[in-house]
């Protein structure tokens, strides 16, 4: 059972304050009616028994102290499913491509557990981009993490889907 | 620390509010520093703070969707750590939850929350014996048993350092879990084998004292110019290791003849472990074919591990005869000194110019590969009534149903019976399934038919000089299809021979046909076909995919020479002295030059822009070997084809030679040889000496072996080098190298260890390769009992190198594993900040549990620049002052207070121990002024500046001793001067004056050039050149340079150090530079450090080193 409250008593930045009297998690999900309807999502940042601090994703213009928050009961999930592939989200994982409502196969929350270094496996399958810049100088291997460093004005996100569009694993095509 | 049931609520809280790891409770009654369990998921945490009613809990584990109002309860005792038996060879977290266990509780990779398992093993059982007898007055810390612990080490149980002590009234023995008494007191305390201690009090001790004994590390820059005392400390920037092996495709030669490619091989014998990301070392048996320096022979060895890795960069070696080699930068092969030693040398130190050993010869003893048809040709039909009919008969005979059997076969009852009523002839399958369904030998199949109907073939019984000849000549000029087996070819007389060996081998009749206008000879038969096509001879694309057969590879030598004869006269060809074979495929040209390895004939191989390969093989001698090998006339030596008798004869009627196969002798050590001998006693066997002396050509083959046997009796030292050399040429030739190339990016690469001789014959053109093995230097170099090793917030991945690296590595002193006596504690960068800032102290309690039994213990921590950052983000979540970039006000107390904990201890119970505390500092940037760095290195009294320079130019260990310090060095002096030389100090103090002297010098050179310094400062250079060479460098994966003990250290220092004295003796008295630094005695200094004797060594090159210089005036 959901519990609406109209009890914001601070809004400043993308941050709001409301008071509640029953407790909410610590990293659940928020959300916030506007009096146009509209509605904002954000997460819990502070969770303390007479008040929760509320970031909220899309920016606070139009939130006013009577707004409505409402409370998920869960921490930010994404649903997952194969046919994510090709589609287009926004930031918060909803849809923005048009395309019809995504119907997962199962909820998984974005912040993972940590993997125990003692079931690592040592990273040792070479990805080739196809950038020979990068195949020759500087190889990615699977199970690495490479950032781009960029400046203003270069095309890094050219680059990144590049390889995105290009990567294989030699060692798996190989059988 | 179980969930209470009790309903006193006193020690039960409420969670008022929660922000990231920090989380707020009230009504909760707990003392500082207490473990709460927060929430519903009983997260584990611990009281940092407590303000009124409201506590402050940092939560060691992820707090997403922990609310407030959630109840918080207290166990009513600070973090611990559980003490007793089964902590070495354990992998922890930062909070001593076991990584292992976890993985099988949690049944997957990820740690889930709120799990938790005993630090160690509660229900195992001890061999336990007492060290008191009942009566005995016993106080804290005293050791009352001993439990074999590990291989390595005892584990020494002690009264808890908390009790008061007493009179012992009862001792067991025998087995018991750490829970189990074992001892008991007077005053009714029970002593079990398990304790607890909390990880932020330090153990309890008697008195620190001052550290006078080094924790001798086997490294020569530490021990010589930068010692750390027992109970030190110490800090290290960046991170540690590095590899050095073979790249994956890299094939290397079995003793059966049989080539494998490392990963393959690898992947054969690691087993299980193959599957296994990462590095792997694993153990493995088998033989292969090595060098051996010592006689220079190729021959067999056996193979103890295998290896795989990865590196950043490859050195590719190319030689004059066409060898390509990959390998990393650190990875040794042989090469033939101009004074005609063969010597180890990094590939990343090799020069354009210099020569490399490689096999020459390399003799494999093995039979000819069977052909089984069973195996190969299972569809095939059965024809002879020895095979058939005992079958049939069996089956009459046998008791049971024929059904039954027709369907334990396979086949249907009707197709059953037609074949045992011999209506049909059966495959071969339903043969090998009936007698194995009958208990019947198979019985020996020499002729076969494809179909019911069809001609029989012959079946060879294996793969013999015929089969292997014919095998050449449809791999180089043929083709297969289902049904037939091709042979285009314009000569009549290939066409032929062909037809002949087809009808000899096979019992078939072939026809003459024209394909694509060549003209072409076939055998049509489906059974032919598909045994070439078994045999390995691929249907399509044979140009690019084809591979020598491994029946051939692995078959004797006239088998060898029988297939290369099939190829060269289907696709050699020989014009202008040189007889050359292309092919497109690399496998082919691989498998090729191997096959001429075997055969003892030098060749070239090129690869060419196009993608093909050629394989050239000239030179009267190599002509004359080739000819001879591939001869197959009734007389020795003769080939009865054209192609074969135009190679014999061009090397009959030439005796020009090539420059393939010299020996590169320098011209000074030419000079010795002439000296050795009278001119004229070469000249009498035709030999201009002057060509090689003057002339800088090198002597080839057969004049070295006339030099030889020349100065055999002249002077004996050069003539045994010489001789040496020459007994080596049997089995390797030395080829010079004509291009070296960096290759930079990640890789896989593999390695294998050969005891003894630590190489192997490999590479796409055979090659003798140099192995090595990773280690963690670090932790194998202490002479310290036990190492405790904190990866705190290091990357998963790299921790992971430490987890499967660890357990592989063997313990130098003992020749146990070194993970019996090392406790792993990881905590990865993804796992929660607050276990990171806990798991140094976790670290450093079970360093000073095992200091407590009386063991030298060394921590090492990697890296505490992790840990600090980890206080920071506390800090701001506490809302507290920041101070210097962020980082809390009190860093430099806790970095400190950490590092205090370190120490030369006389415990309480008597006994003495230490910790000596290794700390790793990553400063971001390697920007050394950061509040880390610079708090450290004011509590550390030790520094060692690794330095990626000297890392790029391969001296290693890579420890800059202009930058290094240690603040140990006055007081570990005594020790030095009692247990290794009175002069030990002296010595190192002109070692470091020297150092500093051509630091300054190196400034000015890089103005005016060497040449234009002083005489005196130009032997500077020189002597710190030997130091830099023979002193510091040392090479960890060399058996004997490894580990240097004290002694040998300060011997090669002294040894240089008379270099240095005679040598400016010498200058002073008006001898020119040159002649001082050409002394031959003064580059055997490089070489002491691999001699395991090293006394007489060292003896012997002061001796003549003195010998050698005086006598210049």
């Amino acid at each position: 059972m959901q519990k609406e409250y109209r009890t914001i008593t601070e809004i400043s930045g993308p941050l709001v304050f409301a008071e509640i009297d029953d407790p909410v998690g610590y990293d659940e999900i928020v959300e916030i009616e506007t009096p146009s309807g509209d509605i904002r999502r954000g997460q819990i940042l502070e969770a303390t028994s007479d008040f929760v601090a509320i970031q909220v994703f899309e920016g606070t213009e139009g939130i006013g102290r009577n707004s409505s928050v409402r409370f998920l009961g869960n921490t930010l999930q994404m649903e997952l499913t194969e046919n994510l592939l090709g589609r287009v989200l926004s930031g918060s994982g909803d849809p923005i491509d048009d395309g019809p409502e995504v119907e997962e196969d199962k909820k998984e929350p974005i912040v993972g557990a940590a993997m125990n270094p003692y079931a690592r496996e040592y990273p040792s399958e070479f990805i080739r981009t196809g950038v020979s810049a990068i195949d020759g100088m500087n190889t990615l291997i699977r199970g690495q993490k490479l950032p781009l460093f960029s400046a203003s004005g270069l095309p890094h996100n050219e680059l990144a889907l590049q390889i995105a569009r290009q990567a294989t694993v030699p060692e798996e095509d190989g059988g | 620390m179980s969930k209470t049931t009790d309903p006193d609520v006193q020690n039960e809280g409420v969670i008022e509010s929660v922000s990231g790891p920090v989380v707020t409770a009230t009504d909760l009654d707990a003392q500082m520093n207490d473990v709460v369990r927060v929430g519903d998921s009983e997260l584990m945490g611990e009281v940092i703070e407590i303000e009124g009613n409201v506590t402050t809990i940092q939560v060691y584990e992820e707090t997403s969707g922990i609310a407030p109002a959630e109840p918080v309860v207290t166990t009513g005792a600070p973090l611990s750590v559980d003490l007793g038996p089964g902590m070495l060879d354990a992998i922890y977290d930062g909070v001593q939850r076991p990584l292992r266990e976890l993985q099988e509780q949690m049944d997957g990779a990820f740690l889930d929350r709120g799990v938790d398992a005993p630090g160690i093993e509660m229900d195992r059982t001890w061999e336990f014996t007492p060290e008191v007898e009942p009566g005995e007055e016993v106080g804290p810390t005293d050791i009352v048993g001993i439990v074999p612990e590990t291989q390595s080490i005892d584990h020494k149980v002690m009264v808890p350092p908390d009790s008061e002590g007493g009179t012992v009234t009862d001792t067991r023995s025998g087995e018991f879990t750490v829970q189990e008494t074992v001892v008991e007191l007077d005053t009714g305390e029970e002593i079990q084998m398990h304790q607890e201690w909390p990880v932020r009090t330090q153990r309890p001790a008697e008195e620190k004292e001052t550290p006078t004994t080094p924790l001798i590390s086997g490294q020569r820059v530490l021990d010589g110019l930068f010692p750390i005392a027992k109970g030190g400390t110490a800090a290290i920037p960046g991170p540690f290791g590095s590899g050095k092996c073979v790249t994956p495709d890299t094939p290397v030669m079995l003793s059966d003849g049989e080539l494998v490619e490392i990963e393959a091989l690898f992947e054969r014998l690691a087993g299980e472990r193959a599957a296994e990301d990462g590095e792997v070392l694993a153990e493995a048996d088998a033989e292969l074919m090595t060098f051996d320096e010592e006689t220079g022979d190729i021959r067999p060895a056996p193979i103890s591990h295998v290896y795989r890795g990865s590196t950043e960069r490859l050195v590719r070696v190319t030689t004059a005869s066409g060898r390509e080699l990959e390998v990393t930068p650190a990875h040794k092969l042989f090469r033939m000194g101009g004074d005609l030693q063969v010597e180890e040398t990094p590939a990343a130190d090799l020069d354009v110019g210099d020569s490399l050993v490689m096999p020459r010869h390399v003799d494999v003893d093995v039979s000819q590969t069977t052909v089984d048809p069973y195996e190969l040709l299972p569809s095939a039909r059965a024809v002879e009534d020895s095979v058939v009919e005992p079958i049939q008969a069996a089956v009459e005979e046998m008791s049971r149903s024929k059904k039954a059997v027709a369907e334990a076969v396979g086949v249907s009852y009707d197709v059953f019976m037609n074949y045992t009523l011999g209506r049909t002839n059966p495959p071969l399958w339903v043969v090998e399934e009936l007698c194995a369904e009958l208990d019947l030998d198979r019985p020996a199949v020499e002729r076969v038919k494809p179909g019911s109907n069809g001609k029989p073939v012959t079946v060879p019984a294996g793969v013999d000089e015929r089969f292997a000849e014919l095998l050449g000549l449809v791999l180089s000029d043929g083709m297969l299809t289902e049904r037939t087996v091709r042979f285009h070819n314009t000569d009549p007389a290939l066409r032929e021979r062909f037809a002949d060996l087809a009808a000899e081998l096979f019992g078939v009749d072939t026809a003459e046909t024209v394909h694509n206008t060549v003209e072409t000879v076939e055998i049509r038969s489906t059974v032919v076909s598909s045994l070439l096509a078994a045999l390995g001879v691929p249907e399509t694309n044979k140009s690019v995919t084809g591979a020598v057969s491994e029946a051939v590879l692995s078959g004797p030598d006239p088998v060898v020479a029988a297939f290369l004869r099939g190829y060269y006269l289907g696709d050699g060809s020989f014009s202008g002295g040189t007889a050359e074979i292309t092919t497109a495929s690399e496998e082919m040209a691989t498998g090729l030059t191997y096959l001429l390895g075997r055969l003892g004939v030098l060749f070239r191989i090129r690869h060419r822009e196009d993608g093909s390969h050629r394989v050239t093989i000239s030179g009267a001698d190599e002509l004359a070997g080739l000819s001879e090998a591939l001869a197959d006339g009734p007389e020795p030596g003769v080939g009865t084809h054209e192609k074969l008798a135009a190679i014999a004869e061009y090397a009959a009627t030439t005796d020009g030679n090539t420059n393939v196969d010299t020996v590169p002798v320098g011209a000074e050590t030419m000079v010795e040889i002439a000296e050795a001998a009278r001119y004229a006693e070469f000249a009498d066997e035709g030999l201009e000496t002057h060509n090689y002396t003057g002339l800088g050509e090198q002597p080839s083959r057969e004049a070295f072996e006339t030099i030889g046997d020349v100065i055999a009796d002249g002077g004996q030292a050069v003539a045994d080098r010489v001789d040496h050399v020459a007994g080596m040429l049997s089995d390797v030739f030395f080829d010079p190298i004509v291009d070296i190339e960096l290759v930079e990016g990640e890789q896989t690469v593999y390695d294998v260890t050969v005891p003894g001789t630590q190489n192997f014959v490999g590479g796409h053109v055979p090659s003798v390769l140099h192995n090595t093995v990773t280690q963690h230097q670090l932790a194998k170099w202490a002479d310290a009992d036990i190492v405790v090793y904190v990866g705190c917030g290091e990357r998963g991945n790299e921790m992971t190198e430490v987890i499967d690296d660890f357990p592989e590595l063997e313990d130098p002193v003992t020749g146990h594993p070194l993970m019996s006596r090392t406790c792993l504690i990881a905590n990865t960068s993804n796992m929660p900040v607050a276990a990171r800032e806990s798991c140094v102290y976790t670290g450093i309690t079970i360093a000073e549990y095992f200091r407590d039994m009386g063991y030298d213990v060394a921590l090492m921590a990697d890296s505490t620049s992790r840990w600090a950052e980890a206080m920071r983000e506390i800090s701001a979540r506490l809302e507290e002052m920041p101070g210097e970039e962020g980082y809390p006000a009190y860093l430099a107390a806790r970095l400190s207070e950490f590092y205090e904990r370190a120490g030369y201890f006389r415990n309480t119970n008597g006994t003495t121990g230490s910790v000596s505390v290794i700390g790793a500092v990553s400063p971001p940037g390697g920007d050394f002024s950061e509040p880390v760095t610079q708090n450290t290195l004011r509590i550390v009294k030790c520094f060692w500046a690794l330095d990626s320079d000297l890392a790029e130019r391969r001296h290693f260990p890579s420890i800059n001793w202009n930058e290094s310090y240690s603040l140990y060095r006055d007081q570990l002096d005594p020790y030095f001067e009692e247990n290794v030389a009175e002069d030990f100090p002296e010595q190192r103090q002109w070692a470091i004056d020297t150092l500093d002297e051509e630091a300054e010098l190196q400034e000015i050179v890089q103005l005016v050039g060497k040449d234009a310094l002083p005489e005196d400062q130009q032997l500077v250079l020189e002597v710190a050149r030997y130091l830099k060479e023979a002193w510091l460098q040392q090479d960890a994966f060399d058996d004997t340079d490894t580990y240097c003990d004290p002694e040998k250290t300060y011997r090669i220092l002294k040894a240089i150090r008379t270099l240095n004295d005679e040598a400016f003796d010498a200058l002073d008295a008006g001898v020119p530079i040159d002649e001082i630094t050409d002394i031959d005695a003064a580059p055997r200094l490089t070489r002491i450090r691999y001699e395991a004797e090293y006394n007489s060594y060292i003896d012997d090159i002061e001796e003549s080193i003195a010998a050698q210089i005086q006598a210049l005036y």
